[in-house]
C-alpha cells in the first residue's frame, strides 16, 4: 500500500479534509498500514483506545455487546474515520470494530498524532475546528431532543 | 547555590584557581627575563652599550670570550622562551580543566535542582526550557569559568611586567607608553555602549519590519481591493531607511573603535622613536634598551586587548549566569535532604492515610477542603472526581503534590515532610500514563528497586579511581550507573535468581506473561548467553517447517523467503545478501559502518543500487520532514532513520540535485547506504523499489548466495546456525512477519506455540522477552501492557499502600483480573484504587466518593453507594 492511497483517503474525511496534504503524508508515514481479513476484530469494546483508524478499502462493522452477543449496529465504509476520540483523550473503546470484508486501514497512533499536532499548530487548529463543529451539532441535537422530551411530557 | 559568578568560582574552584595563579606568577619572572636578555645581547655582547664590556667577562661564574658570551646568552634566551611557552601551555590546560570541572558541577547542580522541583513547577517550566538552560544557555560559560579569576591576574600581570620593564629602562618612555591608557579606558567603553544600544534598536526595527510584512500578507485582499499597495510600500520603505540609518551608525562606530585602538597603539612607538631616539643620540639611553622597549611594547598590545575583551565578556556572562541560577532556585524547591534522606533511616510509614481539609487548585478541577480517611490494610475504592479531584487526591496521598492548605498524613506523619526514600519505601503510585525508560523490560519492571547506590569500585571499572576523584572534586555522586542498583531487600528476595522468579510470578498474576512470550518471539537473543535454548530452537526447525507447509493460513501472516523473489516485508539488506552478519546491532542501519558488510555489498555489486535506493529514500524523507523543527522529538520517531542522519540528508539531496552524476563520499555515502539497508517496502511505504531496482537486487542476491554461502561471518537464511541478528521467531521459521498483518501476529505466535509445544521452549522465550529492549518510552509495549508493567513495578517493592489510578478501573474481565491480582498481592496492606465500575466498588472495604460539586463523602460501600 502506498502513502498516496492513504493520503487520498484521509483527504476525503471531515476531520482531515482541511489539512495540508503534505502534513497528512507525514502523518500517514508515521502511522501503520494494516490489513484485516473478514471477521477479524480490530479492537474490543472496553479496550484501551490508543489509536484512530482511516478506512482505505473495504468495510468495517461497529459491534455492540447486547446480552452477551455482538450485534452490528453500523457499517463504516472507505474514506471514513473511527476511533479518533481515543487519540485525543484517554477513554476506553465504546464499541468493538470488526472487518466486514477484507479491510485495509491506516492506523494512526496516539503518540504520532500528538507529536504532529504539537509540531504543526495549524493542524491542531483544524482538528479543533472539526471537534467544535461536531460539538455544536451535538449540542443542537441535544437541545432539540430535550425540547421534544419536555413537549412529550407536557402533552 | 551561589548567585554570583565570581563567588561560585571562588567557592568551588578555590584549589584549582590557586594552582592556576601559582603557575601564572611563575611565568612573570620568565617573561621579564625574555625581555632582559635581548637587551644584554645588544648592549653587552654586541657592544652597543655606553659602557663597553671587557672580554673575557665574568658571567654566571664563568669567564667568557665575546662569541661564547653571545652563545650563552642566546641559549638562555631560547630556554626562557621555551619555558615561557611551556608554562603557558600548562596554564591554559589548567584553566581548561578548572572550567570543565566547574561546568560539570554547575550542570549537575542544575539537574539536581530540577529533580528537587515540586511537581507544580513543571506546569509553568517546560521541558525544552529546562534542557536549554542546563545545556545551551550556559555553554558559553564553559571556557570562561577558569578565566574568571586567572585572566585578569594573568593578563594584568603580564601588562604590569612589560610596563615595569619599560619603566626600568626609562621612566620617561614608560610614562609615554601608558599616557594614552586612560583615554582608551574612557572613550572606548563609551563608544561600545552606544554600539550595544544601536544593536538593540536594530533588532527592534527588524521586528517592526517583520510585523509590517506579516500584516500586509494577512490583509492582502484588503490591500488589493482598496488599492493601498503604495502606502504599504511607503511604510516599509520608511522602515528600511531606518534600518539603513542604524546600521550605518553602527558601522561608523565599530570602525571608529577599531581605528582608534590601532591608532593609539601605533602612536606610542611614534613617541618611542622620537623621544627615545633623541635620548639615545644624547647618550641618555642605551640603544639596546630602546630596542628592548620597542619589543616589549609590541607584546603589550596582546594583554591589553585581552583585558578589554575580558571585561566585556564578564559583564555578559555574569548576567547570564545569574539569570539561569535564579530560574533554578526559589523557596519552593525541596531541600536536598528530601531526596537523599537521612543515613540509616529505614522508616516505613504505616497506618491510615488521612486528609484533613486538604485544598489544592481552584474550581471544579481542584479539590476544596477535602477530609477523608483511607484505612490501613483495607481496600479503598475511590469513585467520582473525574473532573480532576480524584487525580489530585491520589497524588496527595502519594506524596506527589503538597496541599495548598490542610494536611495529608499517614499514620500521623505529614507525608509532605517525609523524605523521598521514606515515601518510596511506603507508598507506590500507579497512574494511567507511566514513564518507561530506554532499556529492557526487566530494567523497566525492576525500576522501583533501582535505589541501592552502586558505588564506583576498583576492579569493576578501569578508571574507577579517576572517576571517583573527579566526582568528589565537582560535588557529583560517586556512583556507577552501570552497576547493580537493585535493592533486593526492598523486594524481599535474596538475589537475582529469586528476583527473576518473583518477576515471572507477578507478570503472570497481572496478565502480562502472554505479552512477554510475544515479545520474546520477536526479540533477538545472543545464542552464547542461551546455548540451550538456541540448540532447541534449531532442533525444532524441521518439525516446524513441516507444520507450516500444512497450514495454509500461515502465508497470510508470514512472507516466506524465496530465492527468486523480493521479500516485501524484509529490509533491503536481507533482500540483497539473503543472509545476516553473525552479530546483532541495534538497528540494521548500523551495519552501514560494518566493513565486512560493506565489502560483501561491493563484492556482489550491490553498492550502486543501494546508493540509488538511499537517495530516493533521502529525497522523500526531506520532503516529508523538511518543515519539521530540528529539535522536534518527532524526528526521533523513526527507529531505523536516526535524527542526525535525517537532518544531514537535506544537504545530500541538495548536492545530488545540483549534480547529475552525484557520487556520495564518506558520511553522505554511509547515510544513503544505511537508509537503503534498513528500508522495508511494506513497512515504510515510500516509493523506492521499481522494477529495474528489483531486478538489480535479485541479481546481486544470486551472486551473494554463491559468494557468502561458506562465509563464517554471514549466517545465510536456511543455514543450520542460530542467527543472532534475527528474531527468535525468524530463527524458528525462515520468513518475515507481514507488517500490514501486525494485528494478527498473535495467531502466528499461537501456531508457533502449538508446533513447538514438545520442545518446551515457552519458559525460555518468556525469559528472553524480559530482556528485550523496549524502545523509547516503552513503545514496544501496547498501552494496556504498559499499565500492567507499571503495576508490576509498584508491587515489586512491596509498599505499605498501593495507589492505583487509571488501571483496572472498569468492568471488563481483564480489569477484574487486575483487581483480583492486586487484592491477592496486597493482602493485609492498604490499596487505594480509582474504580469506575460500581459493582466492583461495592465489593471494596471502604469507599471515598468525590461528587461533581466537590463534596467528599466516605463510608462503607453500602452506605455511600446506595443513596447516591
Amino acid at each position: 500500500m502506498s502513502l498516496n492511497k492513504a493520503v487520498d483517503a484521509m483527504m476525503e474525511t471531515p476531520i482531515f479534509a482541511g489539512i495540508d496534504p503534505k502534513r497528512l503524508r507525514l502523518l500517514a508515514f508515521m502511522s501503520e498500514s494494516r490489513t484485516y481479513r473478514a471477521g477479524e476484530l480490530l479492537f474490543e469494546q472496553g479496550d484501551e483506545g490508543d489509536s484512530a483508524f482511516v478506512v482505505i478499502e473495504g468495510e468495517a462493522s461497529v459491534l455492540i455487546n447486547i446480552a452477551g452477543e455482538k450485534r452490528e449496529v453500523a457499517v463504516i465504509g472507505a474514506n471514513q474515520v473511527f476511533g479518533e476520540m481515543a487519540v485525543l483523550c484517554d477513554i476506553p473503546r465504546t464499541a468493538a470494530i470488526g472487518a466486514k470484508s477484507d479491510l485495509e486501514v491506516l492506523r494512526i497512533d496516539r503518540d504520532a498524532f500528538l507529536k504532529l499536532l504539537s509540531e504543526f499548530p495549524e493542524v491542531s487548529l483544524q482538528v479543533m475546528r472539526f471537534l467544535a463543529a461536531r460539538l455544536e451539532a451535538t449540542t443542537q441535537a441535544l437541545g432539540q431532543a430535550q425540547a421534544d422530551l419536555k413537549a412529550q411530557k407536557e402533552a | 547555590m551561589e548567585k554570583s559568578l565570581v563567588r561560585f568560582v571562588w567557592k568551588y574552584g578555590k584549589v584549582d584557581t590557586i594552582k592556576t595563579l601559582i603557575v601564572t606568577f611563575m611565568t612573570f619572572p620568565i617573561i621579564y627575563l625574555s625581555l632582559e636578555i635581548p637587551k644584554i645581547i645588544v648592549n653587552d655582547a654586541l657592544g652597543a652599550g655606553n659602557e663597553p664590556v671587557q672580554f673575557p667577562t665574568e658571567f654566571l661564574y664563568m669567564s667568557l670570550e665575546q662569541t661564547d658570551f653571545l652563545m650563552v646568552l642566546c641559549f638562555l634566551f631560547i630556554t626562557a622562551i621555551i619555558l615561557n611557552n611551556w608554562l603557558k601551555f600548562v596554564l591554559n590546560t589548567q584553566i581548561g580543566l578548572t572550567s570543565e570541572r566547574m561546568m560539570r558541577r554547575l550542570r549537575y547542580t542544575l539537574y539536581e535542582s530540577v529533580l528537587r522541583f515540586p511537581i507544580r513547577r513543571f506546569q509553568h517550566m517546560k521541558q525544552g526550557e529546562i534542557v536549554q538552560s542546563v545545556m545551551g544557555e550556559i555553554d558559553a560559560l564553559s571556557g570562561f569559568f577558569g578565566e574568571v579569576i586567572s585572566t585578569p591576574v594573568w593578563q594584568g600581570g603580564m601588562l604590569a611586567v612589560y610596563m615595569t620593564f619599560i619603566f626600568l629602562q626609562d621612566p620617561f618612555l614608560g610614562a609615554a607608553a601608558i599616557a594614552l591608557y586612560p583615554v582608551q579606558a574612557y572613550v572606548i567603553p563609551k563608544l561600545q555602549k552606544r554600539v550595544v544600544m544601536l544593536n538593540k534598536e536594530r533588532v527592534a526595527n527588524v521586528r517592526k519590519i517583520a510585523d509590517n510584512i506579516g500584516e500586509s500578507v494577512g490583509a492582502i485582499e484588503e490591500i488589493h481591493t482598496s488599492d493601498t499597495a503604495r502606502w504599504h510600500l511607503a511604510q516599509i520603505s520608511d522602515r528600511l531607511f531606518e534600518s539603513y540609518r542604524i546600521r550605518l551608525a553602527i558601522f561608523k562606530r565599530k570602525y571608529l573603535i577599531k581605528g582608534l585602538n590601532n591608532f593609539l597603539i601605533a602612536l606610542t612607538p611614534f613617541a618611542f622613536y622620537l623621544f627615545g631616539g633623541l635620548q639615545v643620540i644624547n647618550g641618555n639611553l642605551e640603544l639596546g634598551s630602546l630596542v628592548a622597549v620597542l619589543a616589549a611594547y609590541k607584546d603589550v598590545a596582546g594583554p591589553w586587548k585581552a583585558l578589554l575583551n575580558y571585561f566585556q565578556r564578564f559583564s555578559d556572562l555574569n548576567s547570564r549566569f545569574e539569570l539561569v541560577i535564579e530560574s533554578f532556585t526559589g523557596d519552593d524547591v525541596y531541600a536536598r535532604e528530601r531526596i537523599y534522606g537521612a543515613d540509616g533511616d529505614a522508616t516505613r510509614l504505616t497506618g491510615d492515610i488521612v486528609l484533613k481539609s486538604a485544598t489544592y487548585g481552584t474550581g471544579g478541577s481542584g479539590l476544596a477542603s477535602a477530609s477523608c480517611t483511607a484505612p490501613a490494610s483495607k481496600f479503598t475504592a475511590l469513585v467520582g472526581g473525574d473532573e480532576g479531584g480524584r487525580e489530585i487526591m491520589m497524588k496527595m496521598m502519594g506524596g506527589l503534590i503538597v496541599p495548598d492548605s490542610g494536611r495529608v498524613t499517614m499514620g500521623g506523619t505529614d507525608i509532605s515532610e517525609c523524605t523521598l526514600p521514606v515515601i518510596g519505601r511506603s507508598i507506590a503510585y500507579v497512574a494511567s500514563e507511566n514513564a518507561y525508560f530506554a532499556g529492557t523490560l526487566r530494567q523497566n519492571l525492576t525500576y522501583s528497586l533501582r535505589k541501592h547506590d552502586a558505588m564506583l569500585t576498583e576492579g569493576e571499572i578501569d578508571d574507577a579511581a579517576e572517576k571517583r576523584a573527579e566526582a568528589v572534586q565537582t560535588g557529583n555522586i560517586a556512583a556507577n550507573p552501570l552497576g547493580d542498583w537493585t535493592d533486593y531487600k526492598a523486594a524481599d528476595v535474596e538475589d537475582h535468581t529469586a528476583l527473576n522468579k518473583r518477576l515471572v510470578e507477578l507478570t503472570e498474576a497481572v496478565g502480562l506473561s502472554e505479552e512477554l512470550y510475544h515479545l520474546g518471539l520477536q526479540a533477538r537473543m545472543d545464542p552464547e548467553a542461551h546455548p540451550d535454548l538456541a540448540n532447541r530452537i534449531l532442533a525444532s526447525r524441521s518439525q516446524l517447517r513441516e507444520s507450516a507447509l500444512n497450514n495454509r493460513e500461515l502465508s497470510d501472516l508470514v512472507e516466506f523467503w524465496e530465492e527468486g523473489a523480493l521479500n516485501q516485508n524484509a529490509s533491503l539488506l536481507e533482500n540483497v545478501l539473503f543472509a545476516m552478519p553473525q552479530k546483532a546491532t541495534d538497528t540494521i542501519a548500523d551495519l552501514a559502518e560494518d566493513k565486512r558488510v560493506m565489502a560483501a555489498l561491493n563484492d556482489v555489486g550491490a553498492t550502486p543500487v543501494m546508493i540509488r535506493a538511499g537517495l530516493s529514500i533521502a529525497e522523500q524523507l526531506v520532503e516529508l520532514l523538511g518543515a519539521v523543527d530540528e529539535d522536534s522529538s518527532l524526528l526521533d520517531s523513526f527507529a531505523d532513520y536516526s535524527k542526525k542522519d535525517i537532518l544531514a540528508s537535506a544537504e545530500i539531496v541538495e548536492a545530488a540535485r545540483l549534480k547529475s552524476d552525484y557520487q556520495p563520499k564518506d558520511d553522505a555515502r554511509r547515510i544513503l547506504i544505511s537508509f537503503a539497508l534498513a528500508f522495508v517496502p511494506v513497512r515504510d511505504r515510500l516509493d523506492v523499489v521499481d522494477e529495474v531496482m528489483e531486478a538489480d537486487i535479485l541479481a546481486a542476491r544470486a551472486r551473494a548466495i554463491t559468494l557468502l554461502g561458506d562465509d563464517e561471518y554471514f549466517v545465510s537464511f536456511g543455514e543450520d546456525r542460530y542467527s543472532p541478528a534475527l528474531s527468535l521467531s525468524e530463527n524458528l521459521l525462515d520468513g518475515k512477519r507481514r507488517f500490514d498483518r501486525r494485528s494478527a501476529w498473535r495467531k502466528f505466535d499461537e501456531f508457533l506455540e502449538e508446533a513447538i509445544s514438545k520442545g518446551g521452549l515457552r519458559d525460555g522465550i518468556t525469559e528472553v522477552g524480559l530482556s528485550s529492549p523496549l524502545g523509547a518510552g516503552g513503545s514496544g509495549l501496547s498501552a494496556s501492557s504498559r499499565k500492567r508493567g507499571a503495576l508490576v513495578r509498584a508491587l515489586l517493592k512491596r509498599p505499605e499502600v498501593l495507589i492505583v489510578d487509571g488501571v483496572g478501573a472498569g468492568s471488563t474481565p481483564d480489569d477484574q483480573l487486575i483487581r483480583d491480582a492486586i487484592r491477592a498481592e496486597m493482602q493485609g496492606r492498604a490499596v487505594i484504587m480509582a474504580v469506575s465500575d460500581m459493582d466492583a466498588a461495592k465489593t471494596s472495604d471502604h469507599v471515598i466518593q468525590i461528587k461533581p460539586d466537590g463534596v467528599v463523602r466516605e463510608g462503607s460501600p453500602s452506605v455511600v453507594l446506595e443513596d447516591s
